[in-house]
């Protein structure tokens, strides 16, 4: 069964690259093999992962995500890709033969860091493959997508009606491939997508003049940062939005004259997708992409000796063409928002005046956030605050110093110093409370290109023995220590190869036991009350028909009126209600009975007496 | 002969390092990570005993008791 599901999403995958080459072909009027081949292959599966989320998107909202459907769309571009893409596979092989090379120039410790980065990664590919679906992933992440794969329609779940305004990017990608190969395929999806975000980062690098070294370092950074590492396996989107960022980082990088209108229009492409899968993005990486962009085309009227009018109409222009292809990406997603709230803004904007906006989140108290401000970077680094989840790798701080050492920088890198702190500090001012890597990670990822060129930089100098020795010990300790972290995950993946479990048995988490109780125990009359969110491992059916309570007061008479016999109360984040049903009795007239209790869960059923 | 000024830029990056790892070390122990960051508790209850032997007694009784 494993092997069918690596099948399908590998398959899925090639669909996605084939879609996004062909369209990046359109786009560049055939001239997109002017940029290197690692280049066109990330932004093509992100490319075509960004239009074919919004095609399930819009299939969603007609109910026509049905497998059929899907099945015919997929293999069809499958085969229009086979026909059509020949000539580029045939430049793969001397781009993987280029890398080898370089690999086998490396010296032995470098090729023994390639090595253990390489075993952490695919570690990370086991885990997304074996780990349960746990936090908001299995509130709404994975939610949505069973639900969709279900019913063949895009509708919220009961209890994240207003949250379903956000992009669904990753949702979209979970629910097509929890259709053709189940949810486990879903999870093992953003693996891939993770290491598109890799690989966009790794060429952000050698346009800033990071060489071998620099690259494996940056990897290294990137992969030892749990804010980026924790989504890759637990079913959340956060990668999405990071990959479509640096590939929107990179085209903006690339908007220069000679370069024509491509990068434009896929910096434009590429944000808008970014926005999407991320709204946080919005604040940080459009100040990013003016503050490139202006200063390309200023460096561009400088060298030819143009006037300022000039500059000006085409910064005019070059904005146009970035905000055209923005608008164009956002389409489906305010489509969608028209057509479920009929408010195409939600939840930025809205029509009509009884809307309210959920983003205008504030985390922590004053003080609090005071001292979160007064720790940045420590914060970001060392920080465990609640929902943050995740953190930057300790190298990025350790390395931070280096950046001061005499070294050549070239502008590529000045600019992406700047529109990380720009970005950064923007983030700081606007939502000083929410401290979460996960919400600007596009943003702070490019700092790990300036700390890896920083510690290249020092490699390369004929001095600071102690210090070289120090950085490298350092990453050797902490990329064994991430590897020991994943590595009983190792071992239950052998134990599936071979067959010896099943996948089902693994994909559990805490939550599991008691919805599978209800599973177990539900008939086509039961009215299920849920207090808590939790509730992916709910059968589809089940979640579909749960009705959400419109009241806050919650007492069993009112339950029971209400029509529910079944009371599920999730203790983690739910134990007032349970409280409340203790602190009131039922009436005389009714029976409540425990049928279900763990140590997460409490299940009771009501029933009037006879 | 060593230079003072490249000396003591040394000397100041040497400890920041040092400082951030053993920081990132020292919390792992100290802090329960809610996303299984920072280092595994299987390592750190092989090197706590280590630890143990150079730690003085107050950080001891303090890291063992909120560990």
């Amino acid at each position: 069964m494993i092997y069918i599901i690596i099948f399908y999403t590998i398959f899925y995958v090639l669909v996605n690259l084939f879609l996004g080459l062909i369209l990046l072909k359109v786009i560049s009027a055939q001239k997109i093999h002017q940029w290197p081949v690692l280049v066109q292959f990330c932004s093509g599966f992100l490319l075509g992962q960004g239009v074919l989320a919004n095609l399930w998107l819009l299939l969603g909202l007609l109910s026509w995500f049905k497998k059929p459907v899907i099945l015919v769309i997929i293999i069809l571009i499958a085969i229009i890709g086979t026909l059509t893409l020949r000539p580029f596979f045939q430049t793969i092989k001397p781009e993987f033969r280029k890398i080898i090379e370089a690999i086998k120039k490396l010296t032995l410790i470098w090729k023994i860091f390639f090595s253990l980065l390489i075993i952490l990664v695919l570690c990370f590919a086991i885990g997304s493959i074996i780990k349960s679906p746990t936090g908001d992933a299995e509130a709404f992440y994975m939610v949505l997508p069973k639900i969709m794969a279900y019913t063949g329609t895009l509708q919220p779940p009961a209890n994240y009606i207003s949250f379903s305004q956000i992009g669904l990017s990753g949702e979209m990608h979970f629910a097509a491939l929890m259709v053709i190969a189940g949810p486990v395929a879903s999870k093992f999806f953003v693996w891939f997508t993770a290491l598109a975000a890799a690989v966009m980062l790794l060429i952000i690098g050698r346009l800033a003049g990071l060489k071998a070294k620099g690259q494996i370092i940056v990897l290294i950074l990137l992969f030892t940062s749990t804010a980026f590492t924790n989504y890759i396996m637990d079913g959340k989107v956060d990668v999405f939005g990071a990959a479509f960022g640096l590939a929107a980082y990179y085209w903006v990088l690339q908007t220069k004259r000679e370069n024509g209108w491509t990068p434009l229009a896929l910096t434009g492409l590429f944000a808008g997708l970014a926005f999407i899968a991320k709204f946080s993005n919005i604040l940080v990486i459009s100040p990013g992409i003016l503050t490139i962009l202006s200063w390309n085309i200023y460096s561009d009227s400088r060298k030819i000796k143009e006037s300022f009018k000039r500059f000006v109409i085409s910064a005019i222009i070059s904005l146009g063409i970035i905000g055209l292809f923005i608008f164009i990406s956002a389409i489906p997603h305010l489509t969608k928002n028209a057509i479920i709230y009929g408010e195409p803004l939600a939840p930025f904007f809205f029509f009509k005046p009884q809307g309210s906006s959920w983003i205008e989140q504030v985390w922590y108290s004053a003080q609090t956030t005071k001292f979160i401000l007064l720790t940045y970077p420590f914060a970001l680094t060392f920080g465990q605050y609640p929902m943050q989840d995740g953190n930057l790798s300790v190298l990025i701080f350790a390395f931070l110093p280096l950046i001061f050492l005499k070294q050549n920088n070239s502008i590529i890198k000045k600019q992406i110093l700047t529109v990380a702190l720009i970005g950064l500090a923007i983030w700081m001012i606007m939502r000083p409370s929410v401290l979460s890597p996960r919400y600007i990670l596009a943003t702070l990822l490019l700092f790990g290109v300036v700390m890896a060129s920083g510690f290249e930089n020092l490699l390369n100098q004929q001095k600071y023995y102690i210090l070289k020795f120090i950085g490298i010990s350092m990453m050797l300790v902490i990329l064994l220590v991430s590897i020991a972290g994943q590595w009983r995950l190792s071992k239950l993946f052998v134990r599936l190869i071979f067959g010896r479990i099943d996948i089902r048995s693994l994909n559990t988490g805490a939550y599991f036991p008691a919805l599978d109780f209800i599973n177990k125990s539900y008939s086509p009359s039961d009215q299920i009350f849920i207090a808590g969110a939790y509730r992916y491992f709910l059968r589809p059916e089940i979640l579909v028909n749960i009705k959400p309570p419109d009241g806050l007061t919650v007492t069993w008479e009112y339950l029971y009126n209400k029509g529910y016999n079944k009371i599920v109360i999730q203790k983690d984040s739910s134990l007032f209600v349970l409280k409340d049903l203790e602190n009131n009795p039922p009436p005389d007239w009714l029976e409540t009975k425990m049928i279900y209790d763990d140590f997460r869960t409490t299940i009771f059923s009501i029933n009037k007496k006879n | 002969m060593i230079k003072f000024k490249e000396f003591t830029i040394g000397l100041l990056i040497f400890l920041w390092m040092i400082a951030s790892f053993l920081v990132w070390w020292v919390l792992s122990g100290l802090v329960e990570p809610p996303s299984g960051n920072l280092v595994p508790p299987k390592i750190r209850q092989i090197t706590r005993q280590a630890e143990a032997l150079i730690y003085p007694y107050v950080w001891r009784q303090y890291i063992f008791t909120t560990e």
